[in-house]
C-alpha cells in the first residue's frame, strides 16, 4: 500500500484536485442559476403586488410573466459553460502543469537521484528512455477523462439534451461556435483528440526541461514560462506578423493560438487544428529523441 | 480615421439624447483594455432608471499586440444589489448589437462585464457602446 502511494501519489493528488475543482465549478454554475431564478420571482412578485396598476410597467411585467422562469440549459451548453466560463477556464493556462507533473514525476526522480544508473545495469539505455517516454504518454488521456467527468456533472445540472430549447431561450450564449453543432460528433472527436495531442506536446516540453532542471518545481514553473513564450511567438510573431502582416492570411493566428483548443474561435477547418496538434506533438518528440540520444551526455548532465 | 468616426458618433448620440431627453443611457467604451488571461473588465455600477432591454453595440475588438487579430469578446451585465443576479455570457458581434432580452430589463443597479473568450497572455482593445 505504501509502495503504491509512493509510486502513484502525484497521480492521486492531481486527480483529487481536478475532481474537487470540477465539483466547485458545477457549484458556481448552480449558484448563478439559483440567483437568476430568485431574481425572476422577485420581479414577478413586484409586478403582481406593487406595479400591477402602473401603466409604465405594464408592458415590462407582461413580457416578464409571459417569458416564464429561467429554464434549465441543456447538458452540452452547461458542459462548455463549465469549461470556459467558470473557474475551470484557468485550465487553459495551467492544464500543462497537471498533465506534465504526473507524466514526468517518477522519471524526474529517477534521473535526478541517480537511480536511473542502477536501472541501466539491467536494461539498455535506449530502451529505458523510449519505454519511459512512451509509457508516460498514457497521461495525455487525463484531460479527456476529466472532460467526461465534467460532462457527467453537466448532465446532473441539466437533466436533458434539448439544445434547441436552450438556443431559442438564450440565443448566442453557447460557448463554442454554433456552426459546429451540425457536425457535433466530428467536432467532439477533434476536440478530444487535439487535447491528447497537445498533452503529448506538453509532456515532451516537460522532458526537454527535465534534462537540465534539478528540481521538479523549477521544471513545472519553467514549463509554464516556456508555454507562454511559445504561445506569444506562435500567435503574435508567426500568426500575426508573418501570416497576417506579410502574407495577409489573417485566420492563421486563430489556428496557432494554443488556448484555442478549448474554444475553437475563428476556426473554419477542424482538420487544420488537428494538423497543428500533430505537428506540435511530432516536432517536440523529435527534440526529446535528439536530446536524450546521447547516454553519456544525460549521465554527465545529471551528475552535476 | 476610425477613432474620429467613433468620436463623431458619440458626439451625435450625445446630441440626440440631449435633445430628446430619453432616459436610456449610453456609455461609450473607446479603446479600453480588457485584461489578459480572460480577466474581467468593468467600469463601475450604473443606475438603470427605466425598464427595457439593455444593448451592447460593438465596433471593434483587437489583440493588443497583434492588431490584425480580431478577438472574440463576451459580455454580460450584473445586477449588483439585491436581488443579485447576472445574465448569461453572450458573444459580442463586431459591427453589430446584442441584447440579453428579459434577463436584465428591470430597473436597478447594473455593471457591464467584458472579457476575452480566449485565455491568452495578451490584452484585448475594445470599442463599443452600452445602452442601459
Amino acid at each position: 500500500m505504501t509502495k503504491f502511494l509512493k509510486k502513484n501519489g502525484i497521480v492521486i493528488v492531481v486527480f483529487s484536485i481536478l475532481l474537487i475543482w470540477g465539483a466547485f465549478a458545477a457549484n458556481e454554475y448552480r449558484v448563478w442559476r439559483n440567483q437568476n431564478t430568485k431574481a425572476y420571482y422577485y420581479y414577478v412578485d413586484l409586478c403582481e403586488n406593487k406595479y400591477n396598476n402602473e401603466a409604465q410597467y405594464k408592458e415590462y411585467c407582461r413580457d416578464l410573466i409571459d417569458s416564464g422562469p429561467p429554464i434549465k440549459a441543456d447538458t452540452l451548453t452547461i458542459f462548455f459553460d463549465l469549461i470556459g466560463r467558470y473557474s475551470l477556464n484557468y485550465l487553459q493556462l495551467i492544464a500543462p502543469i497537471f498533465v506534465v507533473a504526473v507524466a514526468i514525476w517518477n522519471f524526474h526522480k529517477e534521473l535526478k537521484s541517480g537511480f536511473f544508473k542502477n536501472i541501466l545495469t539491467r536494461i539498455e539505455y535506449k530502451r529505458y528512455i523510449m519505454k519511459r517516454v512512451i509509457y508516460s504518454y498514457r497521461f495525455s488521456f487525463i484531460l479527456p477523462m476529466f472532460l467526461l467527468y465534467i460532462f457527467l456533472l453537466a448532465y446532473i445540472l441539466s437533466g436533458h439534451f434539448n439544445i434547441e430549447e436552450t438556443m431559442r431561450t438564450y440565443p448566442d450564449t453557447l460557448f463554442i461556435d454554433e456552426k459546429f453543432l451540425p457536425i457535433l460528433s466530428t467536432f467532439l472527436f477533434v476536440y478530444i483528440f487535439n487535447l491528447v495531442l497537445h498533452s503529448i506536446f506538453w509532456i515532451n516540453i516537460g522532458y526537454i526541461l527535465t534534462k537540465k532542471s534539478r528540481n521538479i518545481i523549477v521544471t513545472l514553473t519553467a514549463l509554464i514560462l516556456v508555454y507562454i513564450a511559445i504561445f506569444i511567438i506562435a500567435e503574435v510573431l508567426i500568426g500575426g506578423l508573418i501570416f497576417s502582416h506579410i502574407f495577409h492570411i489573417r485566420s492563421i493566428a486563430n489556428y496557432l493560438n494554443l488556448a484555442n483548443i478549448w474554444v475553437y474561435e475563428g476556426v473554419d477547418t477542424l482538420f487544420l487544428m488537428l494538423l497543428y496538434g500533430f505537428i506540435l506533438a511530432l516536432s517536440s518528440f523529435f527534440i526529446v529523441a535528439k536530446l536524450y540520444k546521447n547516454k553519456e551526455g544525460v549521465i554527465v548532465e545529471n551528475e552535476k | 480615421m476610425k477613432l474620429i468616426k467613433i468620436l463623431l458618433f458619440i458626439f451625435v448620440i450625445t446630441g440626440i439624447f440631449s435633445l430628446t431627453g430619453v432616459m436610456a443611457i449610453t456609455r461609450g467604451y473607446i479603446d479600453i483594455k480588457i485584461p489578459s488571461f480572460s480577466g474581467l473588465y468593468t467600469d463601475g455600477d450604473y443606475q438603470k432608471t427605466i425598464t427595457g432591454y439593455q444593448y451592447l453595440e460593438t465596433n471593434d475588438a483587437r489583440d493588443s499586440l497583434n492588431w490584425y487579430d480580431e478577438r472574440a469578446v463576451e459580455a454580460r451585465t450584473r445586477h449588483t444589489v439585491d436581488p443579485i443576479s447576472s445574465t448569461s455570457w453572450k458573444d459580442v458581434i463586431i459591427d453589430g448589437t446584442i441584447n440579453w432580452g428579459n434577463q436584465n430589463s428591470a430597473f436597478g443597479v447594473y455593471r457591464l462585464e467584458l472579457r476575452a473568450k480566449l485565455f491568452t497572455p495578451t490584452k484585448v482593445r475594445y470599442w463599443g457602446f452600452w445602452t442601459y
